[in-house]
């Protein structure tokens, strides 16, 4: 009988626990959206590293693109990190993520401004302009679902 | 989802019922899924950074 009474508040405390993780949908889609911008992140640089190799874009342009691209992945980064500790998007875990992409959402616009001048091949300056833009539209969706836009 | 199902059966177990209310919890936001997707971008942006930091390196 005690070991019966015993389980049964283990479980009720892990489903209260649970319950607690489970109650925020926006949390979701921060989670799914930083996983997009890793990938899409990955998806830059390879393309500009190839392009790089192929004598497409030139070694100063590449180092750019790829130090912004850093910036972006550190804060994605640190952003994963925070996100796994809260169970909800209260007001203070709101700022704190807005404070930690606001700089990688303005390192990425500045390139999707002047990032592929350098590139003189069209069709890879058009390829990596649309994944960069793809890139910055998934920060700033994330930006717009922390700050309760979804 | 083996995670998921391994903790209904230890619920189920201690409190047959709980295990109904945790599959309406998961089929209504799903939120269940964030640690997964979390793991998922963080191992990508890691990669990411070796990556760019290896070219960077290679081409002081």
């Amino acid at each position: 009988m005690k070991l019966k009474r015993r389980s049964q508040i283990a479980a009720l405390i892990a489903l209260a626990s649970l319950l607690v993780a489970c109650n925020d949908a926006t949390l979701a889609q921060v989670a799914k959206d930083l996983d997009i911008a890793a990938k899409t992140v990955g998806a830059v640089q390879t393309t500009v590293i190839q392009a790089n190799q192929a004598k497409l874009i030139p070694d100063s342009d590449t180092k750019l693109i790829l130090q912004a691209c850093i910036q972006v992945n550190q804060a994605g980064q640190e952003a994963v990190a925070f996100t796994k500790t809260i169970s909800q998007l209260d007001e203070p875990s709101r700022t704190k993520l807005v404070n930690l992409l606001t700089p990688a959402i303005t390192s990425v616009g500045n390139l999707v401004q002047n990032g592929t001048l350098g590139i003189k091949d069209q069709g890879t300056q058009q390829r990596i302009q649309l994944l960069l833009s793809s890139l910055q539209a998934t920060l700033s969706g994330i930006q717009i679902a922390i700050s309760g836009g979804n | 989802m083996p995670l998921a199902l391994a903790l209904i059966q230890l619920f189920n177990t201690a409190s047959p019922g709980i295990a109904q209310l945790i599959l309406l919890i998961k089929k209504k936001d799903g939120t269940i899924a964030v640690m997964p997707l979390l793991d998922e971008a963080g191992k990508d942006f890691a990669d990411n950074i070796s990556q760019a930091q290896e070219w960077l390196k290679a081409h002081g």
